[in-house]
Protein backbone atom coordinates (compact mmCIF):
# COMPACT_ATOMS: atom_id res chain seq x y z
CA UNK A 1 0.00 0.00 0.00
CA UNK A 2 1.52 3.30 -0.63
CA UNK A 3 0.70 6.85 0.07
CA UNK A 4 2.22 10.42 -0.89
CA UNK A 5 3.35 12.52 2.01
CA UNK A 6 3.71 16.49 0.92
CA UNK A 7 5.62 19.31 2.68
CA UNK A 8 4.73 22.43 2.17
CA UNK A 9 6.11 26.28 3.47
CA UNK A 10 9.55 25.79 6.27
CA UNK A 11 8.96 21.87 6.29
CA UNK A 12 9.75 21.35 2.45
CA UNK A 13 13.33 22.98 3.61
CA UNK A 14 13.51 21.43 7.28
CA UNK A 15 12.86 17.82 5.68
CA UNK A 16 14.61 18.74 2.31
CA UNK A 17 11.34 16.76 0.89
CA UNK A 18 8.90 18.24 -1.35
CA UNK A 19 7.17 14.99 -1.04
CA UNK A 20 8.05 11.28 0.12
CA UNK A 21 6.21 8.24 -1.48
CA UNK A 22 6.04 5.77 1.37
CA UNK A 23 4.80 2.32 1.96
CA UNK A 24 2.97 -0.11 4.49
CA UNK A 25 1.52 2.65 7.21
CA UNK A 26 -1.88 1.24 7.98
CA UNK A 27 -2.74 4.86 9.93
CA UNK A 28 -1.85 7.73 10.39
CA UNK A 29 -0.48 8.11 13.52
CA UNK A 30 2.21 5.23 13.06
CA UNK A 31 3.09 7.12 9.65
CA UNK A 32 3.61 10.61 11.75
CA UNK A 33 5.63 8.83 14.27
CA UNK A 34 8.00 7.54 11.39
CA UNK A 35 8.18 10.74 10.06
CA UNK A 36 9.17 12.56 13.25
CA UNK A 37 11.50 10.03 13.85
CA UNK A 38 13.09 10.63 10.79
CA UNK A 39 12.87 13.98 10.64
CA UNK A 40 13.35 15.34 14.39
CA UNK A 41 12.72 18.70 13.62
CA UNK A 42 9.11 17.97 13.02
CA UNK A 43 9.02 17.29 16.19
CA UNK A 44 8.91 20.75 16.83
CA UNK A 45 6.58 21.95 14.58
CA UNK A 46 3.29 23.33 14.38
CA UNK A 47 1.21 21.80 11.37
CA UNK A 48 -2.45 20.39 11.05
CA UNK A 49 -2.75 17.22 8.42
CA UNK A 50 -5.06 16.72 5.36
CA UNK A 51 -5.69 13.82 3.93
CA UNK A 52 -6.76 13.77 0.45
CA UNK A 53 -7.28 17.22 0.81
CA UNK A 54 -9.60 17.14 3.79
CA UNK A 55 -8.19 18.54 6.96
CA UNK A 56 -8.24 15.64 9.60
CA UNK A 57 -8.26 15.46 12.69
CA UNK A 58 -8.08 11.79 14.19
CA UNK A 59 -4.82 10.36 14.22
CA UNK A 60 -5.96 6.78 14.40
CA UNK A 61 -7.09 7.47 10.90
CA UNK A 62 -6.90 4.34 8.29
CA UNK A 63 -4.61 4.75 5.38
CA UNK A 64 -5.84 3.37 2.29
CA UNK A 65 -3.47 2.98 -0.74
CA UNK A 66 -3.49 6.18 -3.06
CA UNK A 67 -3.61 8.26 -0.09
CA UNK A 68 -1.99 11.87 -0.05
CA UNK A 69 -1.10 13.48 2.89
CA UNK A 70 -0.07 16.92 3.76
CA UNK A 71 1.65 18.06 6.63
CA UNK A 72 0.12 21.96 6.42
CA UNK A 73 1.74 24.93 8.97
CA UNK A 74 -0.58 27.46 9.66
CA UNK A 75 -1.86 29.75 6.72
CA UNK A 76 -0.98 32.71 5.68
CA UNK A 77 -2.54 33.47 2.82
CA UNK A 78 -4.67 36.69 1.93
CA UNK B 1 1.79 41.14 -17.85
CA UNK B 2 -0.20 38.30 -18.59
CA UNK B 3 -1.18 37.98 -22.99
CA UNK B 4 -4.49 38.81 -22.93
CA UNK B 5 -6.12 36.43 -24.90
CA UNK B 6 -5.18 33.62 -22.33
CA UNK B 7 -6.49 36.25 -19.59
CA UNK B 8 -9.57 35.80 -20.77
CA UNK B 9 -9.58 32.31 -21.30
CA UNK B 10 -8.64 31.33 -17.96
CA UNK B 11 -11.39 33.60 -16.61
CA UNK B 12 -13.81 31.75 -18.30
CA UNK B 13 -12.81 28.83 -16.87
CA UNK B 14 -14.37 27.35 -13.66
CA UNK B 15 -11.51 26.83 -11.81
CA UNK B 16 -9.64 30.26 -12.21
CA UNK B 17 -9.38 30.84 -8.56
CA UNK B 18 -5.11 30.69 -8.53
CA UNK B 19 -3.00 33.45 -10.69
CA UNK B 20 0.36 33.07 -11.38
CA UNK B 21 2.27 36.14 -10.18
CA UNK B 22 0.17 39.43 -9.44
CA UNK B 23 -3.41 39.76 -10.45
CA UNK B 24 -3.85 42.18 -13.27
CA UNK B 25 -6.38 45.49 -13.32
CA UNK B 26 -7.87 43.33 -15.96
CA UNK B 27 -9.38 40.80 -13.93
CA UNK B 28 -11.48 43.16 -11.99
CA UNK B 29 -12.46 45.20 -15.40
CA UNK B 30 -13.84 41.76 -16.55
CA UNK B 31 -15.75 41.02 -13.60
CA UNK B 32 -17.99 44.17 -13.68
CA UNK B 33 -18.76 44.04 -17.47
CA UNK B 34 -19.83 40.33 -16.07
CA UNK B 35 -22.32 41.99 -13.59
CA UNK B 36 -23.41 44.54 -15.91
CA UNK B 37 -26.43 42.60 -16.90
CA UNK B 38 -27.55 41.81 -13.44
CA UNK B 39 -30.20 44.67 -12.98
CA UNK B 40 -30.95 42.74 -9.82
CA UNK B 41 -27.88 43.86 -7.94
CA UNK B 42 -27.24 47.12 -6.57
CA UNK B 43 -24.13 46.47 -4.46
CA UNK B 44 -20.90 45.68 -5.35
CA UNK B 45 -17.86 45.56 -2.88
CA UNK B 46 -14.45 44.78 -3.56
CA UNK B 47 -11.27 44.20 -1.53
CA UNK B 48 -8.28 44.00 -2.85
CA UNK B 49 -5.25 42.80 -1.17
CA UNK B 50 -1.99 44.49 -1.96
CA UNK B 51 1.63 43.34 -0.98
CA UNK B 52 3.02 45.76 1.34
CA UNK B 53 6.80 47.44 1.52
CA UNK B 54 6.96 46.36 5.07
CA UNK B 55 10.63 47.15 6.61
CA UNK B 56 11.58 44.03 9.27
CA UNK B 57 14.37 44.16 11.62
CA UNK B 58 15.83 47.02 8.94
CA UNK B 59 15.06 45.14 5.50
CA UNK B 60 12.53 46.24 3.11
CA UNK B 61 10.29 43.67 1.68
CA UNK B 62 10.40 43.56 -2.35
CA UNK B 63 7.81 40.82 -2.70
CA UNK B 64 6.00 37.91 -1.31
CA UNK B 65 6.13 34.40 -3.35
CA UNK B 66 2.93 32.63 -2.22
CA UNK B 67 3.37 28.95 -2.02
CA UNK B 68 0.12 26.95 -2.22
CA UNK B 69 -1.50 23.59 -2.19
CA UNK B 70 -3.65 24.17 -4.89
CA UNK B 71 -5.50 21.09 -5.12
CA UNK B 72 -6.66 21.76 -1.39
CA UNK B 73 -6.92 25.49 -2.12
CA UNK B 74 -9.21 25.19 -5.17
CA UNK B 75 -11.61 22.76 -3.26
CA UNK B 76 -12.00 25.36 0.16
CA UNK B 77 -12.29 28.18 -2.15
CA UNK B 78 -15.16 26.28 -3.97
CA UNK B 79 -16.72 25.29 -1.22
CA UNK B 80 -16.31 28.55 0.26
CA UNK B 81 -18.23 30.36 -2.67
CA UNK B 82 -20.50 27.71 -2.98
CA UNK B 83 -21.48 28.45 0.98
CA UNK B 84 -22.38 31.64 0.28
CA UNK B 85 -23.33 32.19 -3.75
CA UNK B 86 -27.25 32.15 -5.14
CA UNK B 87 -29.57 33.72 -6.92
CA UNK B 88 -29.08 37.10 -5.83
CA UNK B 89 -25.97 36.93 -4.31
CA UNK B 90 -22.28 37.17 -6.87
CA UNK B 91 -19.33 35.88 -5.72
CA UNK B 92 -14.80 36.07 -7.23
CA UNK B 93 -12.27 35.31 -5.82
CA UNK B 94 -8.64 35.38 -7.16
CA UNK B 95 -5.35 34.56 -5.33
CA UNK B 96 -1.91 34.99 -6.75
CA UNK B 97 0.60 32.40 -6.29
CA UNK B 98 4.36 32.51 -7.15
CA UNK B 99 5.98 36.26 -6.49
CA UNK B 100 4.19 39.20 -6.56
CA UNK B 101 6.68 42.17 -6.00
CA UNK B 102 5.18 45.00 -3.35
CA UNK B 103 2.51 46.83 -4.64
CA UNK B 104 0.92 44.83 -6.70
CA UNK B 105 -2.07 43.03 -5.83
CA UNK B 106 -2.68 39.28 -4.81
CA UNK B 107 -5.98 39.05 -3.63
CA UNK B 108 -8.73 40.32 -5.47
CA UNK B 109 -12.48 39.37 -3.81
CA UNK B 110 -15.20 40.67 -5.30
CA UNK B 111 -19.10 40.25 -4.03
CA UNK B 112 -22.05 41.79 -5.55
CA UNK B 113 -25.93 41.29 -3.62
CA UNK B 114 -29.16 43.38 -4.16
CA UNK B 115 -28.13 45.68 -1.22
CA UNK B 116 -25.42 47.17 0.68
CA UNK B 117 -25.65 46.07 4.03
CA UNK B 118 -24.98 42.07 2.73
CA UNK B 119 -21.88 43.37 0.26
CA UNK B 120 -20.40 44.69 3.22
CA UNK B 121 -20.93 41.86 5.41
CA UNK B 122 -20.28 38.64 3.01
CA UNK B 123 -17.08 40.78 1.92
CA UNK B 124 -15.59 41.04 5.06
CA UNK B 125 -16.63 37.32 6.32
CA UNK B 126 -15.43 35.91 2.69
CA UNK B 127 -11.58 37.72 3.07
CA UNK B 128 -11.24 36.37 6.51
CA UNK B 129 -12.03 32.84 5.91
CA UNK B 130 -9.93 33.30 2.66
CA UNK B 131 -7.02 33.78 5.50
CA UNK B 132 -7.76 31.29 7.76
CA UNK B 133 -8.62 28.09 5.75
CA UNK B 134 -7.04 28.23 2.00
CA UNK B 135 -3.60 26.58 2.21
CA UNK B 136 -1.36 29.13 0.76
CA UNK B 137 1.83 30.39 2.56
CA UNK B 138 3.78 33.52 2.36
CA UNK B 139 7.60 33.96 2.07
CA UNK B 140 8.60 37.68 2.44
CA UNK B 141 11.43 38.55 0.49
CA UNK B 142 14.04 41.15 1.55
CA UNK B 143 16.04 43.62 -0.45
CA UNK B 144 19.20 41.75 0.12
CA UNK B 145 17.60 38.63 -1.25
CA UNK B 146 16.92 36.93 1.85
CA UNK B 147 13.74 35.69 3.44
CA UNK B 148 11.16 34.31 6.23
CA UNK B 149 8.23 32.84 6.24
CA UNK B 150 5.68 33.92 7.96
Amino acid sequence: MKVTVLFFSHLEELTGKQQLQLEDFETLDKLLRYLQNRFPALQQQTFSIAVNQTIVNEKNKILNDGDEIALLPPFSGG
Amino acid sequence: MMETKSLYYRLSQEDNFLIQGAIPFEVLHQCLKTLYPHFEKGAIAVFFGKVREDIIEGKKVVAIHYECYEAMAIKVIKRLIATYESDSVWIRIYHSIGEVKAGEISLLVIVSTPHRKQSFELLQTIVERIKKEVPIWKKEIFEDFTYRWK
